[in-house]
């Protein structure tokens, strides 16, 4: 036992190692691009306007691959690729991503006084709020309904068999902005976005100011996944049901209940934890998405100014802060390494599944 | 059964909608749909017409008005007057008149004056000189003064007509129903010459599912859209599917070293967050150098999306394999001396083929959610807008804090239509299969 969790957690390390690589190999392609993009008009001009552009001829090459070719030898100029991987992977371990990038009207950016580490580590503490939240109330919720839906012609069962398989193709966004419009804007119940009124409230209250900003965002995100988690979690105990001990249960004149909530869950509980942490995997890209739509400042919505398209009068110019976008995507893995690294070990402590393999 | 032939319905439906479309949308819309000077008369975000059935006050309905009488003068300046008709019969009064009209302009702009003629007095709501770089002319009292046409640039000024700007001429002068007269005056200075004048009147409903912010049909808007959005879910979903399992079924069959370095392989693609890796991707792979959208072809957006989403099939593929291989079947095939390509091919596929058309149909409503979530990041895959971005596109312009449902639902239920019917197939496939069992 001890020696495949061994094992287990070597193979997880491997992983996490190669993903931190590939991060910071992205990172410096991405920095290569960004660069690229918005550099090229400078050197289109440069090759348009110098009459004699003799290395070109001499490479063989067109304006544009001429111009990309320039604009590479610039960027690696600051160091060669290996140099700058180091780098970034030194700066990934101490959270120094560099300054937030802004944008002007005319589609101009430049570097703020702002840290994205700062920002960073404002956001995930919120996203972390949302993600758990909704991911209590799913689950918990979840794993009732399921037990309720297990008779398949119950009113339950026949919710949760039409909603669970549905529920995956609507987006948790489009229900939030039905929220919003009912609860928000036509009833006034409960705010449209933001997550604290302004003032801040104090005391004991500014906690529950957050709370109650925080109903509209985890009722989307429950709302559409609730219905899935709760059709696996009845999937897996149907699967139990047929087992010999549910028999032997019942034989010996058990309530139904009983077996379904003291012997089915205690048996299931792995299987149902597993998908648990699956779900939850696809689930943070939608959360992301839930954010921006409640202006929920996590870091979905640094993910979304990262990437904004601004019209300039008469272009249309894409605005993209390499550094945020990196400092949001290494948190975001974190995030998403950790619940991987849960699902694992679950997978793994299981005895049934060491004797599988 | 029976609902797998309501779903089977639906998506033959959705398949002739989107054949048809070319019949559907008119020529002109589709020619025009980055052309703002085309919009000039259309109202700009208003419920669709069907509308009136449900309300109390009516709505105006859009109209276009043809000229009844037309009078020419010349006492030391050219004066065309044209008399239009207007016969007035709803509660709520239009948003808009627009004036507009085709003129080749010799040397000076003429002034253009646009009365509204009662019994004793003649209101005045227009006064204003052509100012256009173009010869066709689209004009339109009150708010819009500004506009494009093709690729030149028509734009005038309303110096003179600064008040209207303020306050909004309409509900002042529509406020009881009947046949109003409208006199449009136009003073040339020169040879200047005019034709195709019509006065539009912009109303507050318009189309079968209203208007967006920017006076697009949402009902064409959603047809044409609908086109990529099926193409891109449909290839993205088989490529993915079908990877994972030959993948999941050669690293089950084989097992061994390959099958742990396979495995690790699939892992390590999961361990990205499926989103900002995405996102990475999309922007490194898209080819705009000079301009700097985020444009991509069909085929490498969705061999992208299938690359970030196959695993999770080849794991389930590979663990039926591997509940398959313990059979006694394939014990006996092998020894009887049969290939591992044959076993795979002949004895192991095969059992995977109605899981493997279940997955494609399950798979295929969560990649329109997905695709739904790039267009808030300005992700544009193929040829322009699908059911996602348009609706990614509704929360930016604040639709929903602007009481527009049209613009919000309609895209919605459309893809919550489609999910339930690819899903409701791929659990009846699924259940048969199982039966069969």
């Amino acid at each position: 036992m001890r020696k495949k969790l061994g094992k287990q957690m070597t193979y997880i390390l491997i992983i996490f190692v190669l993903v931190i690589l590939i991060l910071a190999f992205a990172s410096v392609k991405l920095k290569e691009k960004a660069f690229i993009q918005k550099n090229t008009s400078k050197y289109y001009w440069g090759i348009y306007t110098d009459e004699n552009n003799e290395e070109m001829e001499e490479l063989e090459m067109n304006v544009d691959e001429y111009a990309l070719f320039l604009a590479k030898k610039d960027f690696y100029s600051r160091g060669s690729f290996l140099e700058q991987f180091y780098d970034t992977l030194k700066d990934m371990f101490t959270l120094d991503f560099g300054n937030v990038r802004a944008y002007g009207e005319h589609g101009g950016s430049w570097e703020t006084d702002v840290l994205v580490r700062d920002e960073v580590l404002k956001a995930f503490p919120k996203t972390l709020m949302i993600l758990c939240a909704s991911q209590i109330v799913i689950i918990i919720g979840g794993v009732l309904i399921g037990l309720k839906s297990i008779r398949p012609k119950s009113i339950w069962g026949k919710i949760v068999g039409y909603l669970g398989p549905v529920s995956s193709g609507i987006p948790a966004w489009w229900i939030a902005g039905i929220l919003v419009f009912v609860f928000a804007f036509h009833y006034k119940i409960f705010p449209v976005s933001g997550y604290k009124t302004l003032p801040p409230k104090l005391g004991v209250a500014y906690y529950f100011d957050i709370l109650y900003h925080m109903v509209l965002p985890v009722a989307s995100l429950v709302l559409t996944s609730i219905w899935g988690f709760a059709y696996i979690c009845r999937n897996i105990a149907l699967k139990e049901m047929e087992e010999e001990y549910v028999t032997t249960a019942r034989a010996k004149g058990l309530p139904e209940k009983k077996i379904l909530y003291k012997h089915v869950l205690k048996a299931s509980a792995p299987g149902i934890t597993t998908m648990a942490t699956y779900s939850l995997l696809e689930f943070i890209s939608s959360c992301l998405v839930v954010e921006i739509i409640f202006s929920w400042k996590g870091l979905g919505n640094l993910l979304y100014n990262s990437f904004q398209l601004i019209w300039t009068g008469d272009s249309v110019v894409l605005h993209t802060d390499v550094n945020s976008f990196m400092g949001a995507c290494f948190f975001i893995v974190l995030l998403y390494l950790v619940s991987f690294i849960i699902m694992e070990l679950v997978y793994s402590t299981d005895p049934r599944m060491q004797v599988v393999k | 059964m029976k609902m797998m032939r309501v779903s089977v319905a639906i998506l033959i439906i959705f398949l002739a909608i989107v054949m048809l479309t070319p019949v559907i949308i008119p020529k002109e819309y589709m020619e025009n749909k980055d052309n703002i000077a085309y919009f000039v008369d259309v109202p700009k975000g208003v419920p669709p017409q069907w509308i009136n059935i449900f309300t109390f006050n009516d709505r105006t309905k859009q109209e276009t008005l043809k000229p009844m009488e037309v009078k020419e003068s010349n006492e030391g300046v050219k004066k065309i007057s044209y008399t239009f008709e207007y016969d007035y019969k709803y509660d709520i009064p239009p948003q808009d008149l627009v004036l507009e009209l085709w003129a080749e302009i010799d040397r000076e702009y003429p002034v253009v004056v646009i009365q509204i003629v009662t019994e004793d007095e003649k209101i005045e709501i227009y006064k204003d000189r052509f100012k256009s770089t173009s010869l066709q002319g689209k004009y339109s009292t009150g708010k819009y003064s500004f506009a494009i046409l093709g690729k030149r640039r028509l734009y005038s000024r309303t110096d003179r007509s600064i008040t209207y700007e303020f306050f909004d001429p309409m509900p002042v002068l529509f406020i009881e129903k009947g046949v109003y007269k409208i006199l449009v005056e136009i003073y040339m200075f020169d040879n200047t010459t005019i034709d195709k004048q019509k006065i539009t009147v912009m109303g507050n409903i318009y189309g079968l599912l209203g208007t967006d912010t920017s006076g697009k049909n949402v009902f064409y808007e959603l047809l044409y859209s609908s086109k990529n959005t099926l193409i891109i879910i449909f290839l993205a979903s088989v490529l993915s599917v079908f990877f994972g399992m030959i993948y999941g079924v050669i690293s089950g069959y084989v097992g061994g070293k390959l099958d742990a370095v396979m495995q690790g392989i699939a892992t390590l693609v999961m361990a990205f967050p499926i989103l900002p890796t995405f996102i990475f991707l999309i922007w490194y792979f898209s080819t705009s150098l000079k301009g700097y959208v985020m444009e991509i072809s069909l085929l490498k957006f969705s061999l992208i999306l299938s690359l970030l989403t196959w695993p999770l099939y080849a794991k389930t593929a590979r663990s039926m394999t591997l509940h398959i291989k313990t059979s006694e079947y394939i014990t006996v095939a092998r020894g009887l001396g049969a290939s591992t390509k044959r076993i795979i091919t002949k004895h192991i596929l095969p059992h995977l083929y109605p899981f493997t058309i279940a997955s494609i149909s399950i798979n295929i409503p969560k990649i329109l959610v997905f695709i739904s979530l790039l267009g808030f990041f300005n992700i544009l895959p193929g040829w322009g807008s699908n059911w996602g971005s348009f609706l990614a596109e509704a929360y930016k312009e604040g639709a929903i804090l602007k009481g527009m449902w049209w613009w919000v639902l309609s895209p919605g239920a459309l893809i919550a239509i489609l999910a339930i019917a690819f899903v409701t197939l791929g659990k009846e496939i699924e259940e048969g299969y199982n039966i069969k069992k």
